[in-house]
């Protein structure tokens, strides 16, 4: 899976780069509003990152001029205002998705195997780990293809898990993840431990094995270790 | 009061003030002038018999002379002097008292003193100064309503532009983007007001702007070093080398950041609604809105074990910025949970143009007049920003909604109010 990052601020770029690189993605990275222009007159990306204000222009035009191009690239756009107005604007030109800094790697990872996932128009939209099969389309859980019932929480929840599988989830990027701003911290993670007893629960009555470990003092990670 | 109807109560008191001194004045000139022509008749009639006297050296024997009565009666002593009153007497005819001006004075005839008396009644004259009085009354009335009634049109005239500018000014809204246009004056005050009124509200515009840009343009500039500092935090936390120590520090100061985001976040919110730059209402039906998000919140009531139950007696309709109406809602819906015990409730009830939200929860200890400030929270919730209430109550003040808090019996209890028309 190729990536193109469009960030000016190059700790970001960094970060954003090593957390994808790790996740198995292929990050190409600029810095540049005609760097951008350069690079995907060039290439095709199955998924491109960009954020709204570069130094030589905006993001928004780089946007329409990959929409010109007819490529099917998913594009997610990175700002620092939380403005409705360029939320809109975004998604009207043809985004998938909008995201405001600061945000968890975690939620970026989440959002781009979203969209990567809908753009999948060859395969069955599908989301396996070992026992467990999810069907985003239906919004249906399965284990052992037996159906299990969430509640719309829980299965959120698990649908993060699986597209941050392997990796450590901090408290906060689940609190964020499943309420966004609203929530205050403290109230918000005795909330997502019981969400995650419930989750365990449903899955292991359905006969799966109970992939969800704590990790002390840090947060949770799906594994299968 | 009006201006039109201060100037004319004004011109109204002046004019009669004048009027009515006027008035006096003249009633008091013409009774003197009158008083002076009467003395004048008997003090020509006393020098005529004088003459008489002189001459025929006899008394005359009239007791009229033009209106005038003549008394004639022996006195004993002779005095020099000539009086001059007003008498009355009484009239047999007309069976009342009349007022006569008489002229006393006393003469030497034959080596006899005798006493004339000269008296001239008032009578006629009377008649005749009511009914010049009531002509000049009438005159001045019709003066003054007349005086007023131009007065009152020319002040009309010249004020219309004024007027013009006053609803031009009501209309100007320092939070849009529009100047305030008003024409050409003729009148020299309206046309340096006028200009005033153009200087003062460009540069109020252009303030607005300007402090809009920063506080937007700050508020942005945090969230880069912000976004930084927690994707580090991030990344570092992945590594299976950190002890749990190490960890817990990256830990906390990720979750440090976090809420310096959230602070900015709200901050600006706040700014942002007391700048009035959230326009676009529209027409919020509140049972809707508390039911979307109520099932929003449906797992933290299934958690906590809360019961919700709403009453809704009145389709309840508020114009408001959507944006804003979500975080009213979702912000007094959450606090009702986060407050509440396990097992408790939340009940919401609408009627009469008034919200009411209670649950069950432990007393807070902050003061409810403290309550809606900046950073204010619960001590046992140290976590908390302090402004959710906060942007509540500044929702509220923007959309002119009361809103109260209350505690009592295990009870809190919020209730919005409509204005009442």
């Amino acid at each position: 899976m190729k990536i193109l990052l469009i960030e000016d601020e190059p700790q970001l770029s960094s970060s954003i780069k090593e957390y994808l690189t790790v996740e198995g993605y292929v990050c190409e990275t600029c810095f540049t509003y005609n760097n951008a222009e350069e690079k995907i007159n060039l290439y095709n990306y199955d998924c491109i990152i960009v954020d709204v204000m570069l130094p030589d222009g905006s993001g928004l035009d780089i946007i329409r001029k990959i929409k010109s191009l007819n490529q099917q690239s998913g594009i997610i756009i990175i700002s620092a205002k939380n403005s409705l107005d360029d939320k809109l604007i975004g998604l009207d030109i043809g985004a998938d998705d909008y995201l405001t800094k600061p945000f968890h790697l975690s939620e970026l990872n989440a959002r781009i195997k979203s969209i990567i996932r809908r753009r999948n128009f060859d395969g069955k939209n599908e989301i396996l780990f070992n026992e467990i099969k999810v069907c985003p389309d239906q919004t249906s859980v399965f284990v052992n293809n037996l159906e299990i019932f969430l509640t719309k929480k829980e299965y959120e929840l698990l649908i993060y898990f699986l597209s941050n599988r392997e990796r450590m989830l901090t408290r906060e990027s689940i609190a964020e993840h499943l309420w966004g701003d609203e929530m205050d911290m403290a109230d918000s993670f005795d909330f997502i431990y019981s969400h995650i007893k419930n989750l365990r629960k449903k899955i292991i009555a359905g006969g799966g094995n109970d992939y969800i470990k704590a990790v002390y003092g840090r947060g949770y990670k799906f594994t299968s270790q | 009061m009006k201006l039109l109807l201060k100037t004319s109560i004004y011109s109204l008191i002046a004019s009669l003030a004048v009027f009515a001194l006027g008035g006096i004045v003249f009633y008091f000139l013409v009774m003197i002038e009158i008083n002076k022509e009467i003395d004048d008749v008997l003090t020509f009639q006393k020098d005529k018999i004088i003459e008489h006297i002189v001459t025929e050296k006899m008394l005359p024997d009239f007791n009229t002379i033009y209106d005038v009565k003549v008394k004639i009666s022996p006195a004993i002593e002779e005095s020099k002097k000539t009086l001059l009153k007003d008498t009355v007497l009484y009239n047999e005819l007309k069976k009342e008292y009349i007022t006569y001006r008489m002229l006393v004075f006393y003469y030497k005839v034959d080596n006899k003193i005798v006493r004339i008396q000269l008296l001239k009644s008032f009578f006629e004259i009377e008649d005749l100064i009511k009914g010049i009085l009531v002509f000049i009354l009438l005159l001045l009335v019709f003066l003054l309503v007349t005086l007023l009634s131009v007065n009152f049109f020319i002040s009309k005239l010249t004020f219309k532009p004024f007027y013009k500018i006053l609803k031009k000014l009501e209309g100007f809204d320092v939070t849009k983007n529009i100047p305030i246009e008003i024409e050409n004056q003729t009148t020299y005050e309206f046309e340096k007001l006028r200009n005033t009124l153009q200087i003062v509200t460009g540069k109020t515009r252009e303030d607005y702007v300007q402090q809009k840009e920063f506080i937007e343009h700050a508020s942005h500039e945090l969230q880069t070093p912000l976004a930084i500092i927690k994707m580090k935090c991030e990344l570092l936390l992945q590594a299976d080398t950190l002890t749990d120590d190490q960890a817990n520090s990256v830990l906390a100061v990720s979750e440090a950041a976090n809420r310096l985001s959230k602070i900015n976040h709200a901050l600006l919110l706040i700014t942002k609604i007391e700048n009035k730059q959230f326009h676009d209402n529209e027409n919020i039906d509140v049972e809707k809105h508390i039911e979307k998000h109520i099932a929003y919140f449906a797992d933290m009531l299934l958690i906590k074990k809360i019961n919700f139950s709403s009453q809704y007696h009145q389709k309840l309709i508020l114009k408001m910025n959507p944006v804003l109406s979500d975080i009213l809602i979702s912000n007094i819906l959450f606090n009702a949970i986060k407050h509440n015990i396990e097992g408790g409730y939340i009940k919401v009830e609408v009627a009469d143009n008034t919200l009411l939200i209670s649950n069950s929860g432990n007393p807070l200890d902050v003061e409810p007049s403290n309550l809606f400030k900046r950073f204010t929270k619960d001590k046992s919730k140290s976590d908390s920003l302090g402004l959710g209430l906060t942007i509540v109550k500044k929702i509220t003040d923007l959309y002119l909604l009361e809103i109260n808090y209350s505690y009592k019996n295990g009870i809190h209890q919020i209730v919005i109010k409509l204005p009442s028309k």
